[in-house]
């Protein structure tokens, strides 16, 4: 009879096993189909010994080179997500700074040209150009807007642009955005020109 | 009957092993799976590692790294013998600060709150590594839940908060020696809430920020920064807002927004960034990423500056005179020290960081 008992109890213990068991396997597998961004790979997938940085999920655009905005020094493309091969420079010609973000979790590095007349930044992780920016009149787009140029002189380039606001305007081509500051929309002059990514 | 009594009891009490047996075997597994940040990305230890605490605070830091890697309470102690505590995470946004000081009530009501209003630029949470660094070390209340529930990114879901193991299943075939080491306990990886790094990588230059088009703090954010404030005051608590003296990442307009706002409700707000020269800051020692995060030197200058300030501006305790308090920050003082000096140890030896730091690999 005790026998009998003692198998009833392991049977029993086996079910509650199982059952739970299954159960968190079953919330495991309901979770599966979600979809998950890099970061949530990066906390799930983290290895303690390798620390948290993730991988980004940033590549290139195969088109780039031909769909977007770009910049030409010295008669090298940086091309808005595209890729910066910063072999191509001689190291004197830039200062890099590595931005790195709240605990590891990804490292940009903003690339200063020509002692800071403009810098290019790259997705973290990645050697993807994220964006763009002319500081001074040094350095033209590669149509040949500057900053200190009018709007006027800029819609004579690139056509009608949205604005963004009263001083700033934008342009899309392909996977990025040109845009223009005018700090004083008296002068209607530009301020600052930025390309910016669409792939974020 | 009383063999059958006998009987049915003994199989409840057998049911109920059996079903406490399960849940341990389920709590175990999801303590197994989850990350423990002991190694590397340490900074979703900080969370839980303020439940250790074993004394009492008067001045409660919140924020982001901004918070975290740029004051030093171990050294704030030393100096001043202001007992603080750095309730920070990675890119802790404004709405968590907010749920954790309502948790810090729970236990204790500092006499000072510094908020580091960095976190001020995220005007919702955008990403679930930074919200299970601050989150899943929460302690179970009715502000976790609620701190769940304001921070819940896109396809993010409660109940993997409430069972992390629905997130971190798939972790199964990466775990490590670490994992098992730390299912139950978990070593103290920060000083009192500070991150600390003993290398230098000097600041180069400081890059040009993005132009926005809008340079107004979001609703959302403005309104956690309401919640805090008007916490404070009904705790009777003084609300300092801070920012580190971190040039890059940050915009005037925005330093222009948390004046006004302090003006407008009486609050103190020190910008760092105008005290630097005085603190003796140099960002071509005092920082170990270029300038976006201060190492040591850096963190202990501003502490000692700030410590100083707090001193003569608020009515804070000399806790070096408390012997049970002095106790304890002994031990943390110890533990400070040991860090410091491994981490010279190993930037001697290597020249770099091998076991500290993101990309650390264990020893």
């Amino acid at each position: 009879m005790e026998d009998i008992f003692a198998m009833k109890n392991i049977k029993v213990a086996a079910i509650i096993m199982s059952l739970c068991m299954a159960g968190a396997a079953l919330c495991a597998c309901n979770n599966q189909p979600e979809p998950v961004s890099s970061d949530i790979n990066v906390i799930s997938s983290q290895n303690q010994n390798q620390g948290g940085a993730g991988e980004s999920n940033i590549s290139v655009d195969p088109n780039a080179a031909d769909n977007n905005f770009k910049i030409t020094y010295k008669g090298i493309d940086i091309t808005v997500n595209g890729e910066l091969d910063d072999s191509k420079f001689d190291d004197n010609e830039y200062d890099v700074r590595e931005q790195t973000s709240c605990a590891g979790q990804g490292l940009a590095l903003v690339y200063s040209f020509k002692g800071g007349s403009f810098e290019v930044e790259t997705f973290p992780d990645t050697t993807v150009v994220s964006r763009i920016k002319l500081n001074d009149d040094t350095v033209a787009t590669a149509e040949g807007v500057y900053i200190g140029n009018t709007m006027d002189q800029v819609k004579a380039v690139y056509g009608e642009p949205t604005a963004l606001s009263e001083n700033i305007f934008s342009y899309k081509k392909g996977s990025s955005e040109l845009r223009l500051f005018v700090e004083d929309p008296a002068d209607g002059k530009v301020s600052s020109i930025e390309y910016f990514s669409d792939l974020v | 009957m009383a063999k059958s009594s006998t009987k049915t009891i003994k199989k409840v009490i057998t049911a109920l092993v059996l079903v406490a047996l399960s849940l341990g075997i389920f709590w175990f597994v999801q303590r197994l799976f989850m990350p423990k940040y002991q190694v590397g990305v340490i900074e979703g230890s900080f969370t839980e590692e303020y439940y250790k605490e074993k004394v009492p605070h008067d001045v409660i830091f919140f924020g982001d790294c901004d918070a975290y890697e740029s004051y030093s309470p171990i050294k704030m102690y030393e100096e001043y013998g202001i007992s603080a505590y750095i309730r920070g995470s990675g890119e802790q946004y404004i709405c968590q600060s907010y749920y954790l000081l309502r948790d810090v009530l729970r236990t204790e009501t500092p006499k000072v709150v510094v908020l580091s209003i960095h976190n001020l630029q995220h005007d919702v949470p955008r990403k679930e590594a930074y919200n299970r660094m601050t989150l899943d070390g929460m302690r179970w209340s009715k502000d976790k839940v609620d701190a769940i529930n304001a921070s819940l990114t896109k396809g993010e879901t409660f109940a993997s908060y409430a069972f992390p193991i629905l997130r971190y299943h798939d972790r199964w075939n990466q775990l490590t020696k670490t994992d098992f080491e730390h299912v139950f306990t978990k070593e103290i990886t920060s000083h009192n809430g500070y991150y600390m790094r003993c290398d230098i990588k000097p600041q180069t230059f400081i890059p040009s920020m993005p132009h926005l088009i809008s340079y107004d703090f979001g609703e959302n954010a403005m309104y956690y920064l309401d919640q805090i404030r008007l916490l404070c005051a009904e705790n009777g608590i003084e609300l300092l807002l801070v920012r580190a003296p971190i040039e890059y990442g940050w915009y005037p307009q925005w330093d222009k927004n948390v004046e006004e706002y302090a003006a407008k409700y009486g609050l103190t707000y020190i910008n760092f960034c105008d005290y630097a020269e005085d603190m003796g800051l140099d960002m071509n020692v005092d920082t170990y990423d270029q300038g976006s995060h201060l190492n040591i030197y850096g963190a202990e200058k501003l502490s000692v500056y700030f410590g100083k300030y707090l001193k003569e501006h608020y009515d804070l305790t000399d806790y070096r005179t408390v012997p049970a308090v002095a106790k304890e920050y002994e031990k943390d003082i110890a533990f400070y020290n040991f860090v410091r000096d491994d981490q010279l140890a190993e930037i001697e030896k290597y020249g770099e960081l091998r076991s500290y730091g993101p990309k650390a690999v264990q020893k």
